[in-house]
C-alpha cells in the first residue's frame, strides 16, 4: 500500500487545520444544532407533497376540498420554520457543550432572531393590485377579481383610506423570514448568542441567590443577566439599523451574505468541489460525508427550502430561481449508496468477484448499501488509502455531480422539488420523492454510471487479491 | 442487568450499529452478558452520563475527534479506544469485543 510523501503531507499538514475548523465550537454547534430541524423538515415534506400532489387530477380534487390549505398550514408550521429550529437548536447546543443549562440560551437566541426583524408584512393588497397583480382568489384558487379591477376599485376611495390600505401590516411575524430566507441569519445569531451567553456565564455574570432559595427559583435568575445583556444589545442593533438604513438585520444578512453564498453553493464548481472533497476526506480515513455536510448544510438546506417554497407555490423551475444543488443533491446523489457511490463495487462482488476478501466484504455490504451506508467497503476493502481504487473513488462522485447538474440544467430532469428524504432512504425510492419519476430514473442511471466506472478497477484489484490468496494457499499446502 | 456496558460511537450511529449486532453474537457465543449499544458522535456526552458505560469505542472515521472525546471520557472515568480499521470494515465482532474486554480489565 502506497503511504508515501503525499499521504504524510495530507495527514500532517492539510487535515489538522481543517479538523481544527470542523471541531471549533461554532461549527460543532451549527452541525449538531441543525439536527433538531431535521424531523420537522422530513415531516413537513410529507405535508408539502400532500398539498401539492404531482398528479394534477388528485391535486385539483384536494384543492377543491379545501384540504390543500390545511396541509399548507401543517407545512408552514414544520418545514416553514426551519430558521426558528436552527436559531434555538444552535444556541442550545453551543451552551450545552459548554456545560451550562442550555434551554435559556436557546430561547434567548429565538428572542434575538425575532427582535432583529421588522414584525410586519407588506400589505397583501399591493401584491393583488395592478395589471401584474395576482388579483383576489377564493379558497379553490379561482380568481374572483382581477388585479386591474382591484386597483380600479381602490382608486375610488379617499386618499387617506388608500394610504391606510397600502401601509405594511404591523404586529405580525412575517413567516418568510422563519423559513429558508432567514436561515443564515438564524445560524449566525445562534452561534453568537451561544458564544456571548457562555462567555458571560464563565465570567460569573449571574445573580447568585442565598442557599436557602429553592434551586428551581434560583435557576430562573441565572439566565437573567446574560439574556438581558444579549437582548439589550440586540435591541440597540435593531434601532441602529432602523434609524440609519431603514432596514432590519435579517434583510441585511439575506442580501449581503446569504444570496451570494447560496449562489456559490449552487454553482457547478461548488457541486464538483463538494463531491470531490467527500471522497478526499474519506480517502484519508475521516468521515467526509459528515465533514462536508457540516460545512455545506447551512447553505444547501436554504437551497432546499427555496425549492420547496417554489414547488409549494406550483412554479418550480430554474427560470423562477430554483436551485440545482440542494441538500438532496448532496444526500441523495453525491452520497448515494454511501460516500463514493460505491454501488458499482457491490454489483462487481455479486457478479464477478473471485477473491475471498472481495466476496466476504460484498456480502457484509450488500444490505447497508441499500441504505446508503458503506463503512464496510471504506475500511474493509479498503477504500481508505488504497491506490488501486482511488481513481474510481474520486471520479464517480465528481462524474455523478457533473452529470446530475447537467441533466437538471438542460431541463432533461426537473429541479429537485425541495422534499427531503432521510439520507438513509434507498436509491430510486428517494429519487421519486425528491423529484418525481424522472429523478428516480436518473438515480437509477447514476447507479449504472458508478458500476461502469468501478468495474475495471475492481476487476484489477480483485485479481491482485486473488493472486495473493492463491499464493498463500500454495504456501500452506507446500508446508503441509 | 448486564455485567458490563460497551458503548460504540460513529458519525450517526448507523454503521456501528451493524458492528454492535456482530459483537452481541460474539458475546453470546462466548457466554458473556454484555450490554452493547451504538450512538452518534454528537450524543457521546449525553450517553456517557446516562448509560455509564464501562468502555467507549470510536469508529475509525471519527478518529479526528479523538482528542475531544478523550477529554470527556477521562472526566467520566471511562477507558476509550479507536476501533481497528480492518476489524471495523470486516465487521469482525469477535476481534472488537476482545479489544473492548482488554480495556475493561
Amino acid at each position: 500500500m502506497e503511504k508515501g510523501a503525499i499521504g504524510n503531507f495530507v495527514n500532517q499538514k492539510v487535515l489538522p487545520p481543517i479538523m481544527k475548523f470542523v471541531n471549533t465550537k461554532a461549527v460543532t454547534a451549527l452541525k449538531d444544532g441543525m439536527v433538531y430541524s431535521l424531523p420537522f423538515i422530513i415531516i413537513g415534506s410529507v405535508f408539502l407533497i400532500l398539498s401539492n400532489v404531482p398528479i394534477p387530477a388528485v391535486a385539483d380534487a384536494i384543492k377543491a376540498s379545501g384540504w390543500s390549505a390545511v396541509f399548507t398550514q401543517a407545512y408552514t408550521a414544520t418545514f416553514g420554520l426551519i430558521a426558528v429550529w436552527a436559531a434555538v437548536g444552535i444556541g442550545y447546543v453551543y451552551v450545552r457543550n459548554e456545560g451550562y443549562e442550555p434551554l435559556p440560551a436557546g430561547l434567548t437566541s429565538l428572542s434575538v432572531f425575532l427582535l432583529l426583524q421588522f414584525l410586519q408584512i407588506g400589505n397583501p393588497l399591493i401584491g393583488a393590485m395592478g395589471k401584474a397583480g395576482t388579483g383576489i382568489t377564493n379558497s379553490a384558487g379561482a380568481v374572483t377579481m382581477s388585479g386591474s379591477q382591484v386597483a380600479a376599485n381602490i382608486d375610488k376611495l379617499p386618499q387617506t383610506l388608500q394610504n391606510f390600505l397600502s401601509a405594511p401590516v404591523s404586529g405580525v411575524i412575517n413567516i418568510t423570514w422563519l423559513g429558508g430566507q432567514g436561515m443564515i441569519a438564524a445560524i449566525i445569531i445562534g452561534i453568537l448568542v451561544g458564544w456571548a451567553y457562555t462567555s458571560m456565564m464563565k465570567a460569573g455574570w449571574k445573580i447568585t441567590l442565598p442557599e436557602q432559595v429553592p434551586a428551581n427559583v434560583a435557576n430562573q435568575f441565572t439566565a437573567m443577566i446574560p439574556a438581558g445583556v444579549i437582548l439589550a444589545g440586540s435591541m440597540l442593533i435593531y434601532a441602529g439599523l432602523k434609524f440609519t438604513l431603514n432596514t432590519d438585520m435579517l434583510q441585511l444578512i439575506y442580501k449581503l451574505l446569504q444570496t451570494p453564498l447560496q449562489g456559490l453553493s449552487d454553482s457547478l464548481g461548488g457541486a464538483l468541489i463538494i463531491a470531490f472533497m467527500v471522497a478526499f476526506f474519506w480517502f484519508f480515513g475521516v468521515h467526509g460525508g459528515l465533514i462536508m455536510g457540516a460545512i455545506t448544510s447551512g447553505l444547501l438546506i436554504p437551497n432546499t427550502a427555496d425549492n420547496a417554497a417554489l414547488y409549494h407555490a406550483g412554479n418550480l423551475s430554474l427560470a423562477n430561481g430554483a436551485h440545482i444543488v440542494t441538500n438532496e443533491f448532496y444526500n441523495n446523489f453525491i452520497n448515494l449508496t454511501g460516500s463514493g457511490i460505491t454501488i458499482g463495487l457491490v454489483v462487481f462482488t455479486l457478479i464477478a468477484a473471485k477473491s475471498v476478501q472481495f466476496k466476504s466484504i460484498g456480502k457484509i455490504e450488500l444490505v447497508p448499501a441499500i441504505f446508503n451506508i458503506n463503512e464496510p467497503f471504506l475500511f474493509g476493502l479498503p477504500l481508505v488509502m488504497n491506490p488501486f481504487l482511488a481513481i474510481p473513488f474520486f471520479l464517480t462522485p465528481v462524474i455523478v455531480a457533473l452529470s446530475t447538474y447537467a441533466v437538471i440544467y438542460f431541463g432533461i430532469v426537473p429541479p429537485l422539488n425541495g422534499v427531503a428524504a432521510p439520507w438513509t432512504t434507498p436509491a430510486i425510492i428517494s429519487g421519486f420523492f425528491i423529484g418525481g419519476w424522472k429523478m428516480a430514473v436518473w438515480q437509477a442511471i447514476t447507479l449504472l454510471i458508478s458500476t461502469g466506472i468501478y468495474f475495471p478497477f475492481a476487476k484489477k484489484y480483485d485479481q491482485v487479491l486473488y493472486d495473493q490468496e492463491q499464493a498463500k494457499t500454495a504456501e500452506k499446502t507446500a508446508e503441509a | 442487568m448486564a455485567d458490563k456496558t460497551i458503548m460504540l460511537a460513529c458519525s450517526a450511529g448507523m454503521s456501528t450499529s451493524l458492528l454492535v449486532s456482530k459483537m452481541q453474537d460474539a458475546a453470546k457465543a462466548a457466554g458473556k452478558d454484555y450490554e452493547i449499544f451504538a450512538t452518534s458522535s454528537s450524543d457521546i456526552d449525553n450517553k456517557l452520563g446516562s448509560e455509564h458505560p464501562d468502555v467507549l469505542l470510536l469508529g475509525p472515521q471519527i478518529s479526528y475527534m479523538q482528542a475531544d472525546v478523550q477529554k470527556k471520557a477521562d472526566n467520566a472515568g471511562v477507558p476509550m479506544a479507536i476501533i481497528n480499521m480492518q476489524d471495523y470494515g470486516m465487521m469482525n465482532g469477535t476481534n472488537v469485543l476482545k479489544a473492548a474486554e482488554e480495556l475493561m480489565v
